[in-house]
């Protein structure tokens, strides 16, 4: 081997292709802190670390045996006291292998910083996927835990807005619904009806057929009250037998028409367990009625039907 | 899977003049290009198949998926659907490396398939368990072949883009996924490595019924001699040879003798 090659300033390293090594220059040489003798006819595995054999094995041998050519690959070699990086170019000729080292001590610190740094990246990007996951995990649960409030609320509503036994409107709906028509009657003068309803000797009924048959009469007639009002129309019970409807925009010519209808209606349809008539009494807005006038007449009306042989109508 | 799909998905390749087939399995780090001269041998007598382990070579990479091939299973299944795509039967492996351990799962969940199996340099577990196990490496040789591999690829630094792709979605489509394809080979390499170097399949060897030969190199950085006595001891109709090739790619540095093995080994 001449000078120049003995003491480039790089490794250079010959084999055979079974891995036997046939001669280094100085600069490998020191580079192993080894004397020549100490290397010939070693195996390249002898300079080699373990995870670097493995390496060696896994991609050098095929690549070469492949492309006769290996180019950058970067190895770790061992020396008596240390790990040294080193970064081996090597060709294929004549039947055996030709290899240049490069130490790259430096390079390979900062190498090993970048590493360090990508990884600590990677894992603060898994933290904040991880993180911003939970959020939405968490997001969707309040969103879907405000939908059951929002749902609980509306049933609450309608609980306390509602008759639990026919299903129909409580009196508390009535009173409001009534203000809302007292006001639109007074600002815009729409005239509205109501109908006292009121079911005729229903104490027998449950004196002869029981409370559980009484129910059910009431439950019935609810639904046949229903079907005599229309959209815009509120029925409600009262409470006992007593039912009222609120007829929209309907006049005291009308209402007469309508209670007389219902009173009808309910008189002569098929009942399940035992036919009932209702007394009616009616009234139609007037100006500065309130509430409780309003009502006032329609009950009076009530009792007059009442009195006067009850199923039938009557208005003030 | 469609049998076509299968053969595309592993870029699988079928010659020769032969009826009988004989499959030819790559290790890891590499693909079917490594069989290129034992496979000329056979040939003439036999059905020659090669093909690429899904992320490996020129298989679709896109049908990569992290949990499939989490396990040595995932590859195994590989196998058995490539044999099947092409309704193989009587099948010799010959699997090197981790293709062998590979072989060893396959044939036990379908014994029925191989006719016989070929080690090249097995090892059904890498990682030394003392007292009574050498497998000739320590946790910390895997970590730092880890490391190596990552300071290897080509343009290791900018494989951290897919990852931040995930949370940008500004990339077209288009690019997106030419980037995803190209990023992921260090990463499929990488768990391909975490799960072949860190394999222990020495349960699965007793079960081994179907014959099998074991060629064992002097001189392996990989597979130690202890491990394939090992392995000769724990598979009940097995074979153990020690070749004159040092390595561990003697059907790559030494494809004659490879080849004549093999051959001797199935005339008997």
């Amino acid at each position: 081997m001449d000078d120049q090659l003995n003491y480039a300033p790089c490794g250079y390293l010959v084999m055979q292709k079974d891995g036997r090594i046939m001669e280094a220059n100085q600069t490998m040489l020191d580079m192993l802190e080894l004397a020549g003798h100490e290397l010939a006819d070693q195996h390249i595995h002898s300079i080699l670390t373990v995870p670097s054999k493995m390496y060696y094995q896994t991609y050098f041998t095929p690549l070469i045996s492949m492309y006769q050519r290996v180019n950058e690959m970067y190895l770790t070699l061992r020396s008596r006291k240390e790990h040294i990086p080193v970064l081996v170019n090597a060709i294929e000729r004549e039947g055996r292998i030709e290899f240049v080292f490069m130490q790259m001590k430096l390079r390979d610190e900062y190498e090993n910083e970048l590493i360090w740094e990508k990884r600590h990246t990677e894992w603060i990007l898994q933290e904040t996927n991880e993180a911003y996951w939970k959020l939405q995990q968490l997001m969707s649960e309040l969103e879907s835990k405000k939908q059951e409030l929002v749902t609980l609320n509306a049933e609450l509503q309608e609980m306390a807005l509602s008759d639990p036994l026919t299903g129909l409107k409580n009196r508390r709906f009535f009173q409001e619904r009534m203000a809302a028509f007292l006001q639109q009657a007074e600002t815009e003068e729409v005239p509205f009806s109501i109908l006292l309803i009121d079911v005729d000797h229903f104490k027998k009924v449950n004196d002869t057929f029981g409370h559980p048959i009484g129910d059910l009469v009431l439950q019935e007639l609810a639904v046949k009250l229903e079907n005599e009002i229309r959209e815009e129309d509120v029925v409600a019970r009262m409470g006992g037998e007593e039912f009222v409807i609120i007829l929209s925009q309907t006049s005291a010519k009308k209402v007469r028409m309508i209670a007389e209808r219902v009173r009808k209606n309910i008189a002569y349809s098929v009942w399940a367990h035992t036919a009932v008539t209702v007394s009616i009494g009616a009234a139609t807005y007037e100006k500065d009625d309130t509430s409780i006038t309003l009502l006032s007449r329609a009950d009076g009306a009530l009792y007059q039907s009442k009195k006067e042989g009850r199923n039938r109508v009557s208005f003030q | 899977m469609e049998g076509s799909t299968v053969l595309t998905r592993n870029h699988v390749r079928v010659f020769g003049k032969g009826t009988k087939p004989i499959v030819f399995a790559h290790g890891f780090g590499c693909d079917q290009q490594v069989w290129s001269e034992v496979v000329s041998v056979f040939e003439k007598e036999y059905q020659v198949i090669v093909f690429d382990y899904v992320g490996s070579g020129k298989s679709d990479k896109t049908a990569y998926s992290p949990t499939r091939y989490s396990s040595l299973e995932g590859y195994a299944l590989d196998l058995l659907e490539v044999c099947d795509a092409l309704e193989l039967e009587k099948v010799v492996l010959v699997g090197h490396s981790v293709s062998s351990m590979i072989g060893v799962l396959a044939a036990n969940k379908k014994a029925a398939l191989f006719e016989k199996l070929i080690m090249i340099g097995p090892s059904p577990c890498y990682l030394n368990d003392p007292p009574d196990y050498y497998g000739g490496f320590e946790k910390e040789d895997v970590d730092a072949l880890l490391n190596m591999m990552e300071k290897n690829y080509n343009g290791w630094a900018k494989y951290l883009a897919p990852i931040i792709m995930k949370n940008e979605e500004r990339t077209s489509l288009t690019e997106g996924f030419e980037q995803t394809l190209c990023a992921n080979d260090p990463i499929i390499a990488r768990q391909f490595a975490e799960v072949t170097f860190l394999s222990d399949v020495r349960d699965e060897l007793r079960k081994v019924t179907t014959p099998t030969l074991i060629l064992q190199m002097r001189d392996d950085a990989i597979a130690p001699v202890e491990v394939g006595e090992y392995v000769h001891a724990q598979i009940k109709n097995s074979r153990l040879v020690l070749m004159q090739a040092s390595g561990h790619n003697p059907h790559m540095s030494h494809p004659a003798e490879t080849a004549a093995c093999i051959q001797a080994y199935l005339a008997k």
